[in-house]
């Protein structure tokens, strides 16, 4: 009976990705006694929440044919400039000030990628080093600031022991999946990642749209920021030499758009499906974790996982 | 060594079967055309033989032995079948001799260094042969399209092919030095080459050819033996039925005497850059109106530059006597002029989605409230829109990449369509399609024109501009240097007046 | 100017001795900007009439020309590489456990892991058909998780007469580093220039297609291209092995940045085909010039990010605008 029923092969697809990650966990659980707990999964949602939204960002611009390797530095500017901010006690405002930061400097981006024409590989390479020494320029580092109670009782929060925050990542999801699938901006940021041209002569107007990605994606930045500032209370930001601040973050955002199947080159993909690229990214560290395997064997495994997945997409789509 | 033998070649694209089981046998010494319409298979057929992609079926084998043809290089060095491409292989940022010489520069390396000095006299030595005297140290965008495939060919001839393809070379080039060229393949005749002669100007390979190949759809309609080189007329009416399927040719829709003071729609004045020369077009209302010449003497620049897709220009655009100002592709939209692109995999669709995204797209804030889309009433639309146009698709959810080159058109079509164009620019829009597509969008791009949308089109195809237009400019070096009436056309004074 | 004009047989087209003097020193602005800034700091300060300062530019000089020669050609093949970094660290993890059994063995170890790691990339881009930056973002994040397995934390053992050969000074003249940077140039450039591989890395990366069409081997060519930048950015790693005096398993990742802005300030085009070594040499010296002007004024390591990605993205701008200008013109 099943058979008989057509499914498009976006849907497909996501099944498949749903049937991965229920093996993976299954596989885990039986390895594992504690993994299919009720209070480790959610454990592991709330761990992920930061990494989710930075990665539902991320997927609105590689759907536009874009990319966005600042997202993790932007990501710790609004942490830590929130941080500062939040020493004079009031949340709102600070909060505020952190996501009107975080669009500006998605509209930067937006502005040398689609007007300025820079890649958005380099443009976006040069706003990550930018930050990370912007970022120590005016905070000096870690260690300083500290959020205010309310926004680490949000963080930190539980309703029948589902983290707040973990709501917000899963709203956001769901909000993003109906504009991109509902409205002519959902549309829209699809067409131009497929063919930019044909938008540029259908009288879209393709910069306004790239222009507006790398803003949403720097709001959701900053907005995971804040989150993670209620939860580290005072943040240290990591550093690898030379590499930016936050740029882990950031590529691990694109390993799990990727392992969504959404399509590096755009237009195709969705943010659903990238929600299960975290998960699934999620539950493979944790298993790493659980074998004493440390970060070292996280990054390698990332690559690896990466590659295998793009051949295999690549595989489904030339059948 | 001898003959090439093809056996039922076939190639399947996404969408499309380029070529349906081709066989035919090709004896050294002779010359055989290869004629058919935009998208019969030509340019495919030739990939094949040059090893750029395999057959999906069929076999082709040279005296006997069958031949796996992986790539160019091996083709030409190892099976002696060379080939001119219709789209330049010239590298552009590259000196012309690098490109003479591109798959064998290690030949040049003296002690473990290119030696320029060499290769500037060999390539100048090979261009030589026909008639080419340039700095060979020029990069390959700074030549004209004449001087590109005259090299491209002397390359060919340089490697002393027993199979020499050319493809389309003679499309850019003036009548004195396709003869000249002529000249140089009867030679290779005499040697006991084989040459395949593309073109899409009959006269010509009625001229030279032995043998005349006919493919029409991807499948070969016949062949049609020219030695004698007698009674042109005769043949050529039989080949252009076996190209075309009817013995009239394709039907076009008919043409009304049209009022000389219908109220004019489009407006361009004075329209100028750095190619193109004062141009003044009036389009009328109930009009298509075509832009006709050699290939590459303005024709598309001027409808890019009317719909806002050039960077450069002066001039004045209006439409229905309302200054527009038009600098860039929204404005041109706005204003209700659609351009609609010759190259409409790249340009105008969104390949890779469904047949309504690609309808819906351009206008799909008219319909949407409040910020969203009202996905039943979008549906119906375009589901109306793909009947009226008769769009073969099981449903909308199919992915355009799949759908045949005239429903591809039909959909860029419907596109602009639900835009409410007020005027069409359309550059070469039957290209690639078969011959019950053209027709169909003949007849549409005709009923538009009643209706009060008219077309102003480059079209390249000289049955077209005879038969489709109500009047036809003819371009020249970047200026309209005659006009003629769609219904009282010569031909051949049509072809003349190409030359300027 | 007009597509189909009868070709006037007579008359031939050359490009006039002026026009190549223009050229000459549009391909070789970078040298100018060079001069001008040195002129001007030696001229603002004494600091900069002296050697030593000028020996530290030449030293700290060499890892970025390695490595933007790496990027120049992968860039020039229209492609991307962001493993250059993570391959230099790599070379300095490896050198730094090796290097204990011998040099000259731990040399030719480092570059055998180099070719394969290229190799790799270069089968990746072409067989499988991965996109450049996916395959060699991949490749940056496996080798930097193999480079921490390796070298754990920063340390391992560097042989002196290793570094004493290499950081080798007459006088206050880093001799080893020039000689190093010259043949990097040569090299460099004649591979580009006047090797047959070179060319077709021009050819591939002008026209993909066309390069094919004019039979061309396509994916050899590009595999060989990503083997030589993983070469170079072993060779640059080595070279920074010896000036920190240990392994560090991230002492490459800031090269990978450098990389990219030497290649754009030094005129090559993102969009393949176009430029050359040279540029990215020059680009090289003026990086290094600028990070010692930059630590001279007392500008600390955080503000030097900032100036760097503003430079980055103002050249790779600048270059673009340049471009998209030149075509208009035309």
């Amino acid at each position: 009976m099943i058979s008989r029923i057509k499914l498009e092969s976006s849907t497909k697809q996501f099944l498949a990705l749903a049937l991965a990650l229920t093996v993976i966990m299954v596989v885990a659980g039986l390895a594992t006694p504690g993994f299919l707990t009720y209070q480790h999964l959610t454990m592991v949602l709330y761990c992920n929440t930061m990494l989710g939204l930075l990665s539902l960002a991320q997927t609105l611009v590689i759907l536009s044919g874009g990319l966005d390797l600042s997202i993790g530095s932007i990501y710790w500017i609004s942490t830590m400039t929130g941080a500062l901010l939040m020493l004079d006690g009031g949340t709102l405002l600070p909060a505020l000030i952190c996501l009107l930061i975080g669009a500006g400097i998605g509209f930067i981006n937006g502005i040398a990628i689609a007007k300025a024409k820079i890649p958005h590989v380099v443009m976006t390479l040069a706003m990550l080093i930018s930050l990370t020494g912007v970022l120590y320029v005016t905070t000096g580092g870690g260690g300083h600031g500290r959020a205010t109670e309310e926004l680490i009782a949000f963080s930190t929060g539980r309703v029948l022991g589902f983290p707040y925050i973990s709501i917000v990542w899963i709203a956001l999801t769901i909000i993003f999946f109906l504009v991109l699938k509902y409205t002519p901006f959902g549309w829209r940021i699809r067409a131009v990642g497929s063919n930019p041209v044909a938008c540029r002569f259908s009288g879209i107007k393709v910069e306004r749209i790239q222009i507006l990605v790398y803003m949403l994606s720097g709001l959701l930045a900053a907005t995971a920021g804040l989150l993670y500032l209620g939860w580290a209370r005072t943040p240290y930001p990591t550093f690898q030499s030379g590499a930016g601040v936050g740029a882990d973050v950031a590529l691990k955002s694109i390993a799990a758009v990727i392992i969504g199947g959404t399509l590096f080159s755009g237009g195709r993909g969705g943010v659903e499906r990238t929600f299960l690229g975290v998960l699934i990214l999620a539950c493979l560290y944790s298993i790493l974790l659980m074998a004493g395997l440390g970060d070292e064997w996280q990054i390698m495994l990332s690559g690896i996982i990466i590659i295998s997945v793009v051949v295999i997409y690549g595989r489904a789509r030339s059948t | 060594m001898g003959t090439l033998t093809l056996d039922s070649i076939t190639k399947r694209f996404p969408g499309v079967e380029a070529l349906k089981g081709i066989s035919f046998v090709l004896d050294e010494g002779r010359i055989y055309g290869l004629v058919g319409e935009n998208g019969a298979g030509k340019s495919t057929l030739v990939k094949i033989l040059m090893g750029l992609f395999p057959p999906d079926e069929g076999s082709i084998s040279m005296a006997e032995e069958r031949l796996q043809i992986r790539d160019p290089h091996q083709a030409r060095f190892l099976f002696g079948i060379d080939a001119v491409f219709q789209e330049h292989a010239l590298i552009p940022q590259m000196s012309i001799m690098e490109n003479v010489f591109l798959d064998q520069l290690d030949r040049f390396h003296d002690r473990g260094l290119l030696n320029y000095r060499r290769m500037v006299s060999e390539a100048r030595e090979v261009i030589g042969k026909v008639g080419l005297d340039l700095d060979v140290n020029l990069p390959a965008d700074a030549i004209s399209a004449t001087e590109k495939s005259l090299i491209e060919f002397s390359i060919a001839l340089h490697r002393d092919p027993k199979f020499l393809i050319l493809d389309e070379v003679t499309a850019t080039m003036a009548s004195d030095i396709v003869q000249d060229l002529f000249e140089i393949m009867k030679e290779l005749k005499e040697a006991g080459k084989t040459i395949i002669f593309i073109s899409h100007r009959l006269q010509e390979v009625l001229s030279i050819c032995d043998e005349i190949l006919v493919l029409k759809d991807g499948a070969l309609q016949g062949s049609v033996d020219n030695t004698e080189k007698k009674d042109p007329v005769a043949i050529r009416k039989k080949i252009v039925l076996m190209m075309t399927g009817t013995e009239k040719g394709l039907h076009f829709p008919t043409r009304d005497t049209k009022e000389s003071e219908a109220p004019v729609v489009l407006s361009l004045r004075n329209i100028r850059n750095t190619r193109l020369r004062d141009i003044n077009v009036d389009v009328r209302e109930g009009e298509i109106v075509a832009l006709a010449g050699l290939r590459g003497q303005g024709q598309s620049m001027l409808l890019r530059a009317a719909a806002g897709m050039l960077a450069h220009f002066e001039g004045e655009i209006s439409l229905r006597g309302e200054l527009k100002r038009i600098r860039n592709p929204f404005n041109a939209v706005e204003s209700g002029i659609f351009y609609v692109s010759d190259r409409r995999d790249d340009e105008e669709l969104w390949l890779s989605h469904d047949v309504w995204l690609n309808i819906s797209l351009g206008s799909i804030s008219d319909r949407a409230r409040l910020g969203f889309i009202r996905m039943k009433e979008d549906r119906g639309v375009i589901q109306e829109m793909v009947e009226n146009l008769r769009i073969e698709t099981p449903s909308l959810s199919k992915i355009v990449q799949q759908l045949s080159g005239g429903n591809r058109q039909k959909v860029v079509l419907g596109k602009y369509l639900l835009s409410k164009p007020r005027i069409l620019l359309m550059d070469q829009p039957t290209i690639g399609l078969d011959v019950g597509a053209k027709a169909e969008i003949y007849a549409l791009l005709r009923s538009l024109a009643n209706e009060g949308i008219p077309t102003l089109a480059v079209l390249t195809d000289l049955e077209e501009v005879v038969n489709l237009p109500d009047r036809i400019l003819v371009m020249h070096e970047g200026r309209i240097t005659r006009e003629f009436q769609g219904t009282e056309v010569d031909e051949e004074e049509l072809v003349d007046s190409y030359y300027g | 100017m007009a597509e189909t004009t009868p070709i006037p047989r007579a008359q031939r087209k050359t490009i006039s001795w002026l026009q190549k003097l223009w050229m000459a020193l549009q391909t070789h602005y970078v040298y100018v900007i060079l001069v001008l800034i040195w002129i001007i700091s030696a001229i603002a300060s004494p600091y900069f009439r002296m050697v030593p300062t000028y020996s530290n530019i030449l030293t700290s000089a060499v890892p970025i020309a390695l490595i933007g020669l790496a990027q120049t050609v992968v860039v020039i093949s229209r492609g991307f590489d962001l493993s250059v970094g993570a391959v230099a660290s790599m070379a300095t993890a490896v050198a730094s456990v090796a290097m204990v059994k011998g040099i000259i063995p731990s040399i030719i170890l480092v570059l055998i892991i180099a070719v394969a790691i290229g190799a790799i990339n270069g089968l990746g881009v072409t067989k499988l058909g991965i996109n450049p930056f996916i395959m060699t973002l991949c490749m940056m994040f496996f080798l930097s998780g193999l480079n921490l397995l390796i070298r754990p934390s920063p340390g391992g053992y560097i042989p002196d007469n290793y570094k004493e050969v290499l950081l080798f000074q007459v006088g206050d003249f880093p001799l080893t580093a020039f000689l190093i940077l010259v043949c990097t140039a040569i090299v460099g450039s004649i591979l580009l220039q006047r090797r047959r591989l070179g060319r077709e890395i021009y050819a591939v990366g002008g026209a993909p297609e066309r390069a094919r069409m004019s039979g061309i081997n396509v994916d050899q060519t590009l595999i060989k291209t990503y083997i030589i930048s993983a070469i170079a950015s072993a060779l640059g790693g080595l070279f920074i092995a010896a000036r920190i005096g240990s392994g560090n398993a991230e002492a490459g990742a800031p090269y990978l940045f450098d990389s990219f802005t030497t290649v754009f300030m030094g005129g090559t085009l993102v969009t393949g085909g176009v430029g050359g070594y040279g540029g990215t040499l020059g680009a090289a010296l003026i990086i290094s010039s600028l990070g010692r002007i930059l630590q001279f004024l007392g500008i600390n390591i955080w503000n030097q990010f900032i100036a760097k990605g503003a430079l980055l993205a103002s050249v790779a701008g600048l270059q673009i605008y340049f471009a998209r200008k030149g075509r208009q013109v035309e």
